[in-house]
């Protein structure tokens, strides 16, 4: 019987070995191709939108190429290959010696072949077992993901998905949404202090929780340095550090309340009965506050409204409604926050007015 | 005729272990190794302890042959006319003195030189010229010995005081250089028992001179894959630091590789061991196995060597393992060593 037909029974089981390398080499061949293809035309995205359809074309059809030559030149089991493979596993070069005396027809070459062809009748093909080797697989798996992770990136921005490449610059030691740290300060710790956290964390475009500046005895809040807001008790909504340091101070500025005592009465929102004149010997007439144009400078003497009406009692008619309809829950928190906010700067104001009373 | 020789061929096999197994017990490797030379036609050096077996085994190997078996035991003393024989001065029958040759002991089949290193250079080379071309030259003219020739020679690794170490070209005309061990065990309690009984060795003739020749003739004819020959050649060749085919192990322990001898000894037996298993070919493993025997005596060792303490037979064995084919049960490896060396 013919060499070639002896060892057929073995023969396709190490083709399937041979294109199942074959394959292997494609696959890296081709996703290799794959990459580089990706690659470049990622940045050519504007000239053609189906570059990663390209790419993805281009790879599989220089692995299929690459892996049907690659077949043909190395993987393809030749009948010496075949023998060479039966024989490691245990025919003991029986099989490649038969092959080389082929054509040889002494006794010895002869009894060589019987010899031969009775051990591989007796040989379980099944005991051949498919080798890959580790090296190539290992190669085709990294090559793949480098491919297909290119190609997917190129679709995902053809897509809208993702950035185009470039525009978005991340940079992990400088988060754009890093928490900023908003201080609560006062100029002068004699002259007030703050009420609340003075220290808060807060996201960027989050808020603040609600502070008060307190001004201390024989002192009073001014307003916060920073945007000359008058109110003491602020809190912030959509937190944004424009300087982008990471920290936002408010700075409570308080002054000391004149002693009215030293000059004479303390001041009052009461009308008197004394004449203008009368009551001051530096009366100007000309800066009169009860003339038209005039009180914006605070006097106990301007502290009411159509010369009669005193400013604190429609003040605190106005303030016990608006206390009535926050209570009955006609505000929201925020909006029923910004009006004792609002009362409390009037309050400043008047509570003054009324200390000096 | 072929088919009748064959078939002596592992019949006369089986009767030469089977003889030899009554006087020699254990040294299996030995024995085979033995046999195997002296039907591939070479010399062995027979290396080990005193007691061991070693001279028991070459006098039962004479008488299973049924060969004329010469004892020469070397001592300092010994000339090379002691070994090859001489001229003497003779009386013919008219009364004239003429030269007579004296053949030596040389002049037999097989020669027990025992205890080979306790001679001198001068006497010990007085054997080269006998076990290469299987002749004898005295006094310019050449006598050729009966063939089969063996020269069997035994020296003891343990004793170094009087001896004289065999010079290379020497070494190299021994085929096997066989390592003869210990008994084990149970060995030493089956020789024990067969001593107490007789020491008269019992082993009969399995064949005869012209048998062995046959048999030689019979196992030239056991052919090698071209692969298989050039695996054995390029073994011989990585034993040589220089050569483009030396390993890492070579070059690092090898002073000096074997002789192209060792080539030949090596196929000449892996032929004979291959028919003596019922193959008709030579395989890898035959290589493999002989490549011990063949080439430890063969290979200088160079100072690291000798200073790891590293033997020529760990040497051989990286070597083995190096080319790729050393105790290959697993053809999947090989496959990727031969596509990788492709």
């Amino acid at each position: 019987m013919d060499t070639k037909k002896l060892l057929e029974k073995c023969r396709s089981r190490l083709v399937l070995e041979g294109l199942l390398k074959a394959l292997l080499v494609g696959v890296i061949v081709g996703f290799a191709v794959d990459f580089v293809f990706a690659l470049i035309t990622a940045f050519f995205t504007e000239y053609f939108d189906y570059w990663y359809l390209v790419a993805l074309g281009v790879g599989l059809g220089t692995g299929l190429i690459a892996g049907i030559v690659i077949y043909f030149l190395a993987f393809r089991p030749d009948t010496k290959k075949i023998a060479r493979r039966i024989d490691a596993l245990g025919l003991e070069e029986r099989l490649i010696t038969m092959t080389e005396l082929e054509n040889d027809d002494s006794y010895i070459a002869r009894r060589q072949r019987e010899d031969a062809k009775e051990k591989l009748s007796k040989f379980d093909v099944k005991s051949i077992k498919f080798v890959l080797a580790k090296s190539l697989i290992v190669a085709a798996i990294i090559v793949g993901v480098f491919g297909l992770s290119m190609t997917t990136v190129n679709a995902l921005v053809q897509y809208e998905f993702i950035p185009e490449g470039g525009s978005n610059i991340f940079n992990p030691l400088e988060p754009d949404d890093a928490p900023i740290m908003v201080l609560y300060e006062v100029t002068d710790d004699t002259a007030g202090w703050i009420e609340g956290e003075v220290e808060q964390l807060v996201e960027v475009g989050g808020r603040t929780s609600v502070v008060t500046a307190v001004a201390a005895e024989g002192y009073m809040f001014m307003y916060w340095e920073e945007d000359q807001k008058a109110t003491a008790e602020r809190f912030e909504t959509n937190i944004i550090d424009d300087d982008e340091d990471g920290i936002i101070i408010f700075t409570a500025y308080f002054e000391e309340i004149p002693d009215n005592n030293e000059e004479g009465d303390l001041p009052t929102d009461e009308p008197s009965d004394v004449p203008q004149e009368e009551q001051n010997d530096t009366f100007d007439p000309d800066n009169d506050p009860n003339k038209e144009g005039q009180g914006d400078r605070y006097a106990s003497s301007n502290q009411v409204m159509d010369g009669k009406t005193p400013y604190q009692s429609v003040f605190d008619e106005y303030y016990e409604k608006a206390l009535e309809d926050i209570q009955n829950g006609n505000y929201t928190e925020e909006e029923a926050a910004i009006i004792k906010a609002y009362f409390d700067i009037l309050k400043g104001g008047v509570g003054a007015d009324k200390e000096g009373e | 005729m072929e088919e009748q020789n064959i078939q002596k061929f592992s019949e006369q096999c089986k009767n030469i272990f089977e003889q030899v197994r009554r006087d020699v017990i254990g040294q299996n490797e030995v024995v085979e190794g033995t046999i195997i030379a002296m039907i591939a036609g070479g010399n062995v050096l027979l290396e080990g302890v005193p007691g061991v077996g070693k001279t028991r085994l070459v006098r039962s190997l004479g008488r299973v042959f049924n060969l004329p078996f010469s004892r020469i035991q070397f001592t300092p003393d010994l000339m090379p006319a002691d070994v090859t024989g001489t001229n003497i001065i003779v009386r013919d029958d008219e009364g004239n003195s003429k030269f007579q040759f004296q053949p030596g002991p040389i002049f037999s089949n097989i020669i027990l030189a025992d205890e080979i290193n306790r001679a001198t250079p001068k006497t010990q080379s007085a054997l080269l010229e006998a076990m290469q071309e299987h002749s004898v030259t005295v006094m310019g003219v050449s006598r050729k010995l009966e063939e089969p020739f063996f020269v069997l020679a035994t020296q003891n690794p343990i004793e170094q005081d009087g001896t004289y170490p065999l010079p290379e070209a020497q070494m190299d005309r021994f085929m096997f250089k066989l390592i003869v061990p210990m008994p084990s065990l149970e060995e030493l309690v089956d020789i024990v028992n067969m001593t107490q009984k007789t020491m008269a060795e019992v082993a009969e003739a399995a064949c005869n001179g012209e048998d062995l020749l046959m048999m030689r003739k019979t196992a030239n004819q056991i052919p090698v894959a071209q692969e298989v020959m050039e695996y054995a050649m390029k073994l011989c060749s990585a034993t040589h630091p220089d050569s483009e085919h030396a390993t890492a192990a070579t070059k690092k322990y090898i002073r000096l590789g074997s002789s192209p001898r060792a080539g030949q000894a090596l196929i000449s037996a892996a032929k004979v061991r291959a028919l003596m298993n019922g193959r008709f070919n030579v395989s890898y493993s035959d290589i493999n196995t002989l490549a011990y025997p063949v080439l430890r005596h063969r290979i200088k060792m160079n100072f690291e060597a000798i200073a790891e303490r590293v033997s020529a037979d760990e040497v051989i064995r990286m070597i083995l393992d190096d080319l790729g084919h050393n105790g290959n049960k697993d053809g999947a490896k090989s496959m990727i060593e031969e596509n990788k060396k492709k």
